[in-house]
């Protein structure tokens, strides 16, 4: 028997609404900071704890992809202004990159999330592409 | 030159509050939102969108880049950063600066040196500014004792070398003081490894004061009175007025006439808040500090002078002078503003997210609510738990009691936990009526009585 003290209850009790909220809303995760403590919750098959993942510049961290029957549509995963698209018909390792924004003078890869081809671009060059945006499309 | 195209670099209330604004000053609106308030209220007001990042703050609003990238991409000439995220962050309107943008708030400098406590202390002793009484470099318990005599008890000794309550001891009388030297400076010698101890005037009952003003950014300043904000928990407010009733009219002269003057001395731009400590007993004011940004409080100001302050503060970035001279700010009335939060006071204030599913807010004569929320909203739980601002307006500060308390017990929500029951109990509290509070009453008196209640 695991003695629980008025913090735990408290926190459990948070992470019970806060899973409430996430189910209620459609979300695929969330990630929380307080005084009182960080949660992070994520769907099935879970996906990179942000609380946990290192800080970096030049590349994004987690690329926002998502399966589109045999092909993978590659997503901005922050806003940005298109400046590159991989041609397409090039292949890309994991990790290679797909695409680059800017964002004011600095220019980010955003690298793939799996080998593959590129098989459509989605956006076009110039575009001001936000959060979520697709830009490629990549065959496995 | 006027700004055609507003960015509006913030969420909630406030986002509304300024889209309104730009709207009425016909200007094109772009928002910033996150992942999370893609459908918000103000998002379906605003002529564009642009989704910066996931819900995370960190990864949406607070980065800068971000925000003035989406800003100049979506050709916007103007923007404003609201309240909290990134409005009192210097490297916002410097990139603003630098990519041909006008921010809504003041020069980066300025943000920066008031943001520094001491550089800011500095600023408002040059300006005449009353701080609290104390001394640096008390080295001996006798020093203690002569320094409390003259600065008047109680006092409160901590190191100077250090912060974080370590070292602090409140002395109330010449004994204590000299008594207390030796425990603080011997803390202070094992904590930091120096002995030199600081002392200033320990105010226990002290109401929290503030002045409204708006600069041209040319040494032009003019003040919209007063507010008290002392119903406050954990140092946040819960509760502000304006005016300060408590405060008889020969100091609030002096207290407007002291943030206009530190305003001035720095050619203050755009809207800003001078905080000060009031001690009631002693009828003096002590600088806290100044909050370079828009504030949640402000339409308790606009009531009273019947101004609107956020389209003033777009007309200034503009480049427009001050539309109002002193003599034509004329204040009427008492107002009254709740922040309702969607917080259970029963549960030690946990936040508590989720579905709205009544809305039906108060309505009438001198009722105004700055809300972003409805009937269906979602409030998601990434950011703080406001969910609006209920403010009355009424001749006398009895008459917006009276009125606000009617209009709160009009105010159903349902589908989440809210604060309106503790407002109402807070202001049929009689301390409240009779004005006899601090800023620690909420929690010393009235939370403790519910607690004592509930036992």
């Amino acid at each position: 028997m695991i003695e629980i003290d008025d913090n735990a209850r408290r926190a459990i009790a948070n992470a019970r609404a806060l899973l409430d909220t996430m189910l209620a809303s459609g979300w695929n995760e969330v990630c929380v900071t307080g005084v009182e403590g960080d949660y992070f919750l994520a769907r099935q098959p879970g996906t990179v704890n942000p609380l946990l993942a290192a800080e970096t510049v030049s590349v994004a961290v987690d690329p926002v992809s998502v399966p589109f029957g045999s092909t993978e549509i590659i997503k901005a995963p922050h806003v940005g202004t298109v400046a590159w698209l991989a041609e397409i018909g090039h292949s890309v390792a994991e990790g290679g990159a797909v695409a680059r924004l800017t964002v004011l003078d600095e220019t980010i890869d955003i690298p793939s999330t799996k080998a593959g081809t590129i098989a459509a671009h989605v956006a076009q060059v110039n575009d001001l592409a936000e959060f979520s945006t697709p830009l490629v499309e990549l065959a496995s | 030159m006027a700004i055609k195209r507003l960015f509006i670099a913030n969420r909630g209330e406030i986002a509304l509050r300024i889209v309104r604004a730009a709207q009425a000053l016909n200007m094109e609106t772009v928002l910033a939102v996150s992942d999370a308030d893609r459908d918000s209220a103000a998002a379906r007001l605003v002529d564009r969108t642009v989704v910066l990042g996931p819900a995370q703050a960190a990864r949406s609003y607070l980065d800068p880049r971000l925000v003035v990238h989406a800003a100049k991409a979506s050709g916007c000439d103007g923007l404003h950063p609201g309240y909290g995220f990134l409005s009192e962050r210097a490297i916002l309107p410097r990139l603003c600066a630098a990519n041909g943008i006008a921010f809504v708030g003041p020069e980066p400098d300025v943000i920066e040196s008031l943001g520094d406590k001491i550089q800011a202390r500095g600023m408002a002793r040059a300006a005449g500014v009353p701080l609290v009484p104390g001394c640096d470099g008390v080295a001996t318990a006798a020093d203690a004792r002569r320094e409390g005599d003259k600065i008047g008890y109680p006092v409160l000794l901590k190191a100077a070398a250090g912060g974080g309550g370590r070292g602090m001891v409140i002395a109330h009388n010449g004994d204590e003081a000299e008594a207390g030297f030796h425990r603080a400076s011997a803390e202070a010698v094992a904590a930091f490894g120096d002995g030199t101890l600081f002392m200033e005037r320990f105010v226990p009952e002290a109401r929290h004061v503030e002045v409204q003003l708006m600069g041209d950014g040319k040494g032009q300043v003019v003040h919209f009175g007063e507010r008290d904000c002392s119903v406050q928990r954990r140092y946040q407010k819960l509760i502000e007025e304006a005016p300060c009733t408590a405060m008889p009219d020969h100091l609030r002269k002096q207290l407007h006439e002291s943030a206009c003057a530190l305003a001035a001395s720095v050619n203050y731009r755009n809207a800003g808040t001078c905080e000060f400590l009031f001690d009631v007993k002693r009828q003096e004011f002590y600088f806290i500090e100044v909050n370079a940004r828009i504030q949640v409080e402000h339409p308790v100001s606009e009531m009273i002078s019947g101004f609107d302050l956020v389209q003033e503060q777009l007309r200034i970035a503009g480049g427009a002078g001050l539309s109002v001279t002193q003599d034509q700010v004329s204040l009427t009335g008492h107002a009254i503003e709740c922040r309702i939060n969607a917080e259970d006071p029963a549960r030690d204030f946990l936040p508590s997210p989720g579905r709205i599913t009544r809305w039906s807010p108060p309505q009438g004569e001198g009722i105004r609510l700055d809300s972003h929320m409805s009937e269906g909203a979602m409030i998601p739980p990434f950011y703080d738990s406001m969910i609006g601002k209920l403010i009355v307006h009424a001749p006398t500060r009895d008459a917006a009691i009276d009125r606000l308390d009617a209009a709160l017990a009009d105010f159903r929500v349902e589908g989440i936990a809210t604060t309106i029951g503790l407002h109402r109990e807070i202001i049929a509290h009689p301390d409240f009526r009779a004005n006899r509070i601090h800023t620690r009453w909420l929690e010393q008196v009235l939370l403790a009585e519910r607690k004592g209640a509930a036992a």
